[in-house]
């Protein structure tokens, strides 16, 4: 019988100043020839997770004898401000190399796995383009861009429920009443803080992954119903970025019912599993 | 800033120092967190009350109830009492680390509600601002059973916006009320008056001083990607209240 392995966390300070903090989980005892992930941020979350998913995933992981690393990126979480500000959509976070850095200075283990969500996937695929100690990418909602297919799909959906579209489109145009609020709803969106970039240019995306795909960086794409509106079908990833070889790196992991910040404890779980299954072929 | 742990391996408390940029400071305010959800809303709003409170010369400490944030265990695994021990703990090693004079609890929501016990069963908090307080456990309970999912809501463990309240957490908050505690001093602030702030002005026989200051906060709000809230002229309506009755 297989003995469970006893696991450490222990708070990781990095980049200039310590001014990076993080979360290292993994087990007592280290194996510098295996390979770590890193959690990216979502958007404004802090390194936690949605849902508190990151911190599910990284003990996971440690009781299976894997490091990961959840951290907040400069002006997020615990970390300080700073940072480049970048005009490039498609510019590589330098916190994330530093982690790398880290990591391979706590535990001497120098190939990783990025893992996010929503922006975190789309700042894991592109510290991913220019580092090369990155072998495996996990991407939860990351680009989506139509294929011909999506328009059919939706079609076919509209068609089944046309009433429950029509009633879409009626909210969008004319807005739910604000019940029990004295305040006007501009000065409470002063309040409200979302973080949505806009996608960079197909090509680029697609170049992207074209450079990953010849250094053979393996691939797991995660799609939630919440973004139906843009990636509605499974095999979308492929016609999207139809001239991009994948060969057996990519994995698509279609999750039309779970939602976007993975609400559902069983969605969590098999996004770790999917992990687990990764971090194992290495 | 200064994150550590506190506790063994096995039970850490993970807790965040932002220490007074002005001088040694005499004074530490501790900050309690809302709960699921609402913790990674207030996240990043208690860490500009944090640096703003630093600024004004007090020593600020956040940390993770256990079951939530970097804190070890689950939520499944953990009740209201098990929260307030050991917050008690954190308070004990916050005092018995730093000489400080007083000692100032800031209360969100849920957060207000361990606050508050932790006052009431601890002789370490010298005054306890409530912040958009739920007046009771059964307020906590019954605006929580309002956002459950209707699938978890027939089982002993919720499902609200992705956070589990079990039975076990239900029931060991479902009596507890914020009563005034005899020579201490307790202060709400409110971004809008609710049936919460009402039902504490009464169990205070309207005694309790009260600051309003908005817009309204929808703390128990969800949205798809997980915006957070950041009510800065209430966060500084906070910190310079603090300042001036220090």
């Amino acid at each position: 019988m297989t003995q469970p392995i006893n696991i450490q966390e222990n708070i990781l300070q990095f980049g200039i100043n310590d001014d990076l903090v993080g979360i290292l989980s993994g087990p007592t005892s280290v194996n510098s020839d295996s390979t770590a992930l890193i959690i990216i941020n979502a958007g404004l979350l802090h390194r936690t997770g949605a849902c508190r998913s990151a911190v599910s995933i990284a003990r996971k992981l440690a009781k299976e004898g894997y490091f990961t690393l959840r951290f907040d990126l400069h002006g997020v979480g615990d970390s300080a401000f700073g940072g480049d500000a970048s005009d490039d959509p498609m510019a590589a976070k330098k916190e994330i190399s530093q982690a790398m850095d880290a990591i391979t200075a706590a535990t001497g283990i120098k190939q990783f796995v990025l893992h996010g969500l929503c922006s975190g996937a789309r700042d894991s695929f592109y510290t991913a383009i220019v580092d090369d100690r990155v072998v495996g990418i996990s991407m939860i909602d990351g680009h989506a861009y139509r294929d011909k297919k999506f328009y059919f799909v939706m079609l076919g959906k509209f068609l089944q429920r046309p009433g429950r579209w029509l009633n879409a489109v009626k909210i969008r145009l004319f807005g739910k009443p604000d019940i029990n609020n004295d305040f006007s709803m501009e000065e409470k969106k002063l309040y409200e803080e979302t973080f949505w970039p806009e996608y960079p240019d197909k090509k680029l995306v697609e170049d992207g992954f074209n450079t990953l795909a010849n250094r053979q960086v393996k691939i797991l794409a995660t799609y939630t119903g919440t973004v139906s509106p843009e990636y509605n079908h499974e095999n979308q990833f492929y016609t999207m970025y139809s001239k991009v070889d994948f060969k057996k790196l990519l994995t698509i992991n279609y999750m039309p019912s779970a939602s976007h910040t993975m609400t559902i404890k069983a969605d969590r779980e098999q996004v770790a599993n999917k992990l687990l299954t990764m971090l194992k072929t290495f | 800033m200064k994150p550590f742990f506190i506790g063994d391996s096995a039970k850490q408390i993970y807790t965040t120092l932002v220490p007074s940029k002005k001088r040694a400071a005499t004074c530490a305010v501790i900050l309690f967190y809302p709960y699921g959800q609402e913790y990674m809303r207030a996240h990043k709003a208690f860490r500009q009350l944090a640096t703003q409170l630093s600024r004004k010369g007090f020593d600020t400490y956040r940390f993770d109830y256990p079951g939530t944030g970097d804190s070890y265990g689950e939520l499944t695994d953990v009740s209201f009492t098990t929260v307030v021990d050991d917050s008690i703990n954190v308070l004990s090693n916050i005092a018995a680390t730093q000489n400080y004079e007083r000692l100032i609890a800031v209360g969100l929501r849920f957060g207000a509600l361990v606050a508050h016990a932790c006052m009431k069963s601890s002789d370490k908090l010298d005054q306890l601002i409530l912040w958009d307080p739920f007046a009771s456990g059964k307020h906590f309970i019954d605006e929580n059973e309002t956002m459950a999912t209707a699938s978890s809501k027939d089982t002993d463990e919720w499902n609200v916006h992705g956070f589990e309240l079990t039975k076990c957490f239900r029931d060991s908050i479902s009596t507890y009320s914020i009563l005034p505690i005899s020579d201490k001093k307790i202060e709400m602030v409110i971004s809008f008056d609710n049936e919460n702030s009402e039902t504490i002005q009464k169990q205070f026989n309207n005694t309790i001083p009260t600051i309003l200051q908005g817009p309204k906060n929808d703390w128990n709000y969800v949205d798809m990607v997980g915006s957070i809230l950041m009510p800065t002229k209430l966060i500084s309506c906070i910190s310079e209240h603090i300042d001036q009755s220090s």
